[in-house]
């Protein structure tokens, strides 16, 4: 058995360490927010990210935001080569969605 | 338009420099530092000074420069909100932490800070951030003795950016839209019966995607015999404008003619249209309708 741990966190109030972010960490963020950096592409996710099931179509958010829909079709193709939105074609239409492991990321850019 | 603040930020923390100095400064012991300690000995004063006032220009650090001394600058709610998980590695995949180590004293935390947030988020919003602040944390630790503490000060100064966000957000009326495809049936019953239920600080509209011209009579009828009785709405098509307007945003069948607008919250209520149906099948479509307006009545106003 391992000692018991402190009494509460009050003992520890004042942690004597910073975190650091490394650089490499730092680096693929930065290139991450560089892609989101734009309010189109920023309401886009949002869009999609408050639609029904997470997912949305070209004709959709273009008349949400009053874009048109080959604006709209730039930006989602300028994030699908980031990797942060990814397409499903079905029928006749193409369903944009975020992917699942950068939006644990840029959820809190989203709400 | 709050997008394009947050578009500023975002912009201004694409410098990898940016996002280790905010994640100095959350973690630091005072929860706030002048320059010459960011820049540690020997680092690039000028440099890191024109970065934080970048950060401080676009509302992500506070300046304050009490006591005469050196600018000091905290993290502000949006930094804390937006950009305080990112700055933790947020963006690159982290496993979940082991957390046994530190699991009683995790119990704790969530427990106090359910308290101090009582009203404000449930115990599971709690429990998870704290959860995900230790594992952000925890990802990059070498002593993890501090961690405990580190946790519960970052968990508390994200819930409570968080509260103030939202509270800041709240207007004085709830507005919820009702949209089927006709508008003169499951939207008007829906309308009515809020309408009757719901105080002044809810806000009732109805549209259609395909509006006709007058409220199906039976439907009328039926309402009325069931004793809801504010009817006071005719047909009219569903626009951007009016989805902006709201709040809850329900549809019945109005298919993918919705407009999507972030922030909304929707709902999709699978209703069977009562046009051209008998009285008795009516009375069990206002009956259902009732039923989910009542639900969500108690979500809008718990």
């Amino acid at each position: 058995m391992r000692a018991a741990p402190s009494p509460g966190e009050a003992v520890v109030t004042a942690p004597a360490l910073r975190l650091a972010l490394s650089r490499q960490e730092a680096e693929s963020t930065g290139a991450l927010l560089r892609v989101v950096s734009d309010a189109s592409r920023l309401q886009l996710l949002s869009l999609i990210h408050n639609s029904r099931d997470g997912e949305a179509r070209v004709a959709d958010l273009a008349r949400a935001l009053g874009l048109r829909s080959p604006t709209v079709s730039y930006h989602l193709r300028m994030l699908g080569e980031a990797g942060v939105v990814s397409r499903d074609p079905r029928g006749r239409d193409v369903w944009y969605s975020i992917v699942p492991e950068r939006l644990a990321s840029i959820a809190d850019l989203l709400r | 338009m709050g997008e394009s603040t947050l578009a500023r930020q975002v912009e201004v923390m694409v410098d990898p420099q940016r996002l280790q100095l905010l994640a100095l400064l959350l973690t630091d012991p005072d929860g706030e530092a002048d320059t010459s300690r960011l820049a540690g000995p020997g680092g690039d004063m000028d440099l890191v000074q024109v970065h934080l006032e970048a950060m401080a220009a676009v509302g992500l650090l506070g300046r304050d420069s009490r006591r005469g001394g050196p600018v000091r600058y905290r993290p502000t709610h949006d930094a804390l909100v937006r950009f305080g998980s990112l700055a933790f590695g947020g963006a690159g995949p982290h496993e979940h932490a082991d957390r046994s180590e530190h699991g009683p004293i995790l119990e704790r935390i969530t427990e106090r800070l359910s308290v101090t947030f009582a009203g404000t988020f449930a115990r599971e919003t709690v429990a998870r951030y704290v959860e995900e602040s230790y594992s952000l944390l925890a990802s990059r630790a070498r002593v993890r003795q501090h961690l405990p503490a580190l946790t519960s000060r970052f968990a508390t100064d994200r819930l409570t950016a968080l509260a103030r966000t939202q509270d800041g957000s709240l207007h004085t009326t709830t507005d919820v839209l009702f949209v089927c495809v006709r508008n003169s049936g499951r939207s008007q019953i829906a309308a009515c019966i809020l309408r009757s239920l719901a105080g002044p600080g809810v806000r009732v509209r109805t549209a259609g995607s395909a509006p006709v011209a007058r409220i199906d009579p039976a439907v009328v009828k039926v309402l009325i015999e069931r004793g809801w009785e504010q009817i006071a709405e005719f047909p009219k098509p569903l626009t951007d404008d009016v989805v902006r307007a709201s709040d809850y945003v329900v549809t019945m069948g109005c298919g993918d003619a919705c407009p999507l607008v972030p922030g909304r919250r929707y709902l999709d209520w699978p209703v069977a249209d009562p046009t051209g149906l008998e009285e008795a099948e009516i009375r069990v479509i206002v009956d259902e309708i009732e039923h989910r307006v009542r639900l969500l009545l108690t979500e809008i106003i718990p």
